[in-house]
């Protein structure tokens, strides 16, 4: 059985007390923008070790355990969505980078997370979301450099990436022919001459997360870019960008299991304040019993994503366990608010109430970091196996 | 060609010439388009003979255009609420009922001579700020009473929501309106008003279902994603299947409890059984459509995520408190 660590605990903690100083009184602000105001992620970087949760110890990060990752990741998500999407990035983002980075590399990357700067990891493209390996980015070897020309969209804080000259892990092909394996990850300097961001998306919900759409004209990158160096990382991109998933399908678990959270807690709030024909709603069962159990699938949905952290940070694969959390968490998450709306109605609908901005939030968590469709795509071919060709 | 498919044409002709092009700007920054209410009303869409017309309007116009949709549904709810219980009104009707921190019950009327006044104040009333007159439920005597009071004795702040941003909804405050009274039995009238617009709103979340089919099977067509359009995926197939099956559902429950109504019957339990099917088959085929644009259809340059936001709005914001389960259980154990 599962429970939390001290360490959980305590993280879990410090993330509700800057939540509720920092995000709960400004979330109308946060909801109109498209992006969090630079002031509540500046509050978010003075905690140690916040600006980037993973960041080894030999970059001057904390190297916090993966389940405390989750930890912190649930409660952020259960204040705001879009915060723990655009926070997340200097932490799943930066996964290509501790994964298969080399030294000097994870030193420069981090070192900018931990001064405050956000990162970005960009792997989808207008034709490639879902088909993750149809990168049309190309990056063609000119002797020692790399030329990369393309587009990507959907990018999580690469904006600010850019504006503030940190470093993007983005991935492009260095040999169409090869297709996924063809594909490498480079690590990019936010001023690198023809990177530029075109737009910010202006999304339903998840408003404190900025999501842009990159343009890289004949962007001019030393070999020595490649993530893992040009002799380990040559090809490797697919690869690391799965892995990175496998980790990341797992904290948007996290994250959903806050969104439930979040809206049992405004249910339970509701009926204790709301009657009907001169009795409180709480003397209602039927609707009690709705709660009940949203408040069940929710305790199973948490205990199964930590169960997955609890994996990986013992080292096991766990990428099979990453894809059924996610389904099953975001699914349960995104239920909880049309299950609340049915509950609540007018008093759920109203803007700037916290359910009305759950709602939209929540939709968001079936399609990025793989569509649901893909996660079951993942569990299946987990259950089906290719037959080895005799 | 037939009356009833003469009337769906100039509705869909209508919608497509005059909502359509105030559909997509104005909901996004929740802006009324009376100029296009008023058009509606010219053409008789606002007072339609029956509930059949006013439910072919409000599949047409819900194709188009939820929000403008909703107008027409409330407001020919309403008219025939009025007829039926033979009080007279000019222009729209709009429909007060709930309160906060409960369905209803704090809002009072009295009576002086012979003339009664209200003092209290609704919430999220429909066609708030909007309409010419609105139905109010107060409580006169300890009992719900539906009155008829002129907007221009209300205070009205305006109700943004969710979704269907460009219908009118606003909070009411009632400091001694003067009030018409329709029928001591409000609790009745309230039923069978929300009844109503409940069967009318299958309507229009079939409209909007019907939308997400025809953009759905474009978009998954044109997609292409593993080498091939992501039609030929089994699994978005069966999300698309999924959208066309619900809007099916849509409308023959809507069917249903119309047939009930045209032999003399109350709409209070068929439009319950109605709402309890509706309500979640109009949010699976429209979650169903965002699923299939993924991105694109989070978006707000696109209307995708508006579909979703609709068809959770629909069917709570009028009156939502008496839950279907309740009004089904109690007939069934009366």
């Amino acid at each position: 059985m599962f429970g939390f660590t001290d360490d959980m605990t305590k993280h879990a903690q410090i993330v509700k007390e800057y939540c509720e100083k920092w995000i709960v009184p400004n979330l109308d602000e946060i909801d109109a923008g498209k992006c969090c105001p630079d002031y509540i992620w500046e509050e978010w970087c003075k905690i140690p070790g916040y600006a980037s949760p993973c960041a080894p110890k030999f970059t001057g990060g904390q190297e916090m355990p993966f389940a405390t990752c989750c930890a912190m990741w649930e409660e952020l998500g259960k204040y705001d969505l879009g915060c723990a999407t655009g926070f997340g990035s200097n932490n799943l983002g930066s996964f290509p980078i501790l994964l298969t980075g080399t030294e000097d590399q994870q030193k420069e990357h981090f070192g900018n997370l931990l001064q405050g700067k956000f990162g970005a990891f960009g792997l989808t493209e207008k034709g490639a979301g879902s088909d993750a390996g149809a990168v049309a980015t190309e990056a063609v070897k000119k002797g020692d450099k790399y030329i990369l020309n393309g587009d990507k969209c959907y990018i999580t804080t690469s904006g600010k990436a850019i504006d503030t000259n940190s470093t993007l892990a983005l991935c492009a092909s260095t040999d169409k022919s090869l297709g996924s394996k063809g594909l490498t990850m480079f690590l990019v300097r936010g001023d690198t001459p023809g990177l530029t961001y075109v737009k910010e998306e202006d999304k339903m919900g998840i408003r404190g997360s900025q999501t842009c759409e990159l343009h890289l004209e004949n962007v001019e990158l030393h070999e020595s870019r490649i993530l893992g160096g040009p002799e380990k990382g040559l090809g490797n991109g697919f690869k690391t960008a799965m892995m990175t998933l496998d980790a990341g399908r797992c904290v948007v678990a996290a994250q959903a299991n806050g969104v439930a959270l979040a809206v049992i807690e405004e249910l339970v709030k509701y009926c204790n304040e709301h009657e009907e024909g001169g009795r409180p709603l709480t003397s209602n069962n039927a609707f009690k019993f709705e709660i009940a159990s949203l408040e069940a699938t929710t305790q199973a949905a948490r205990q199964m994503t930590f169960h997955t952290a609890l994996m990986r940070d013992a080292g096991l694969n766990h990428g099979h366990e990453s894809c059924i959390s996610k389904v099953v968490a975001t699914e349960n998450a995104i239920n909880c608010t049309r299950v609340a709306m049915d509950i609540m109605g007018v008093n759920g609908l109203k803007k700037g109430s916290r359910m009305e901005k759950l709602y939209r939030d929540a939709r968001i968590l079936a399609i990025y970091e793989g569509t649901n469709q893909v996660q079951r795509l993942v569990i299946t071919n987990g259950l089906f196996p290719k037959k080895k060709k005799k | 060609m037939s009356e009833k498919s003469l009337i769906q044409k100039a509705a869909a002709d209508f919608a497509v010439a005059t909502l359509a092009p105030v559909s997509f700007v104005p909901e996004k920054t929740a802006e009324y388009t009376e100029d296009a209410v008023k058009e509606m009303a010219a053409k008789g869409f606002l007072k339609v003979a029956d509930l059949e017309e006013a439910a072919i309007v409000a599949e047409e116009f819900g194709k188009q255009n939820a929000s403008m949709a909703e107008v027409a549904v409330v407001a020919n709810a309403t008219a025939q609420i009025l007829a039926a219980n033979n009080a007279a009104a000019e222009g729209m009707t709009g429909f007060a009922v709930l309160e906060e921190g409960r369905s209803c019950g704090g809002v009072t009327a009295a009576e002086a001579g012979g003339a009664y006044t209200i003092t209290g104040k609704k919430i999220a009333a429909a066609l708030g700020g909007a309409a010419d007159q609105y139905i109010v439920i107060a409580t006169l005597a300890d009992a719900p009473a539906a009155f008829l009071v002129k907007a221009a004795d209300v205070k009205a702040e305006k109700f943004d929501k969710l979704g269907l941003r460009s219908y009118p909804t606003a909070d009411l405050t009632f400091d001694a309106a003067p009030a018409t009274l329709i029928t001591k039995d409000g609790a009745a009238l309230r039923a069978e008003l929300s009844a109503t617009i409940d069967v009318l709103n299958c309507f229009v979340a079939s409209g909007i279902a019907a939308t997400c089919t025809e953009v759905a099977t474009e978009y998954s067509k044109t997609r292409v994603q593993f080498g091939a359009p992501i039609a030929k995926i089994p699994a978005v197939q069966y999300l698309l299947a999924e959208i066309s099956i619900n809007q099916f559902a849509l409308k023959a429950v809507g069917q249903a409890a119309l047939a009930a109504a045209a032999e003399g019957k109350s709409l209070v339990i068929p439009g319950a059984k109605a709402k309890y099917v509706a309500s979640k088959a109009s949010w699976d085929a429209a979650s169903n459509c965002v699923q299939i644009h993924g991105g694109t259809g989070y978006s707000r340059e696109y209307p995708i995520e508006r579909y979703y936001r609709e068809a959770k709005t629909l069917f709570s914001s009028t009156d939502y408190i008496d839950v279907p389960q309740n009004i089904v259980a109690k007939d069934l154990l009366k």
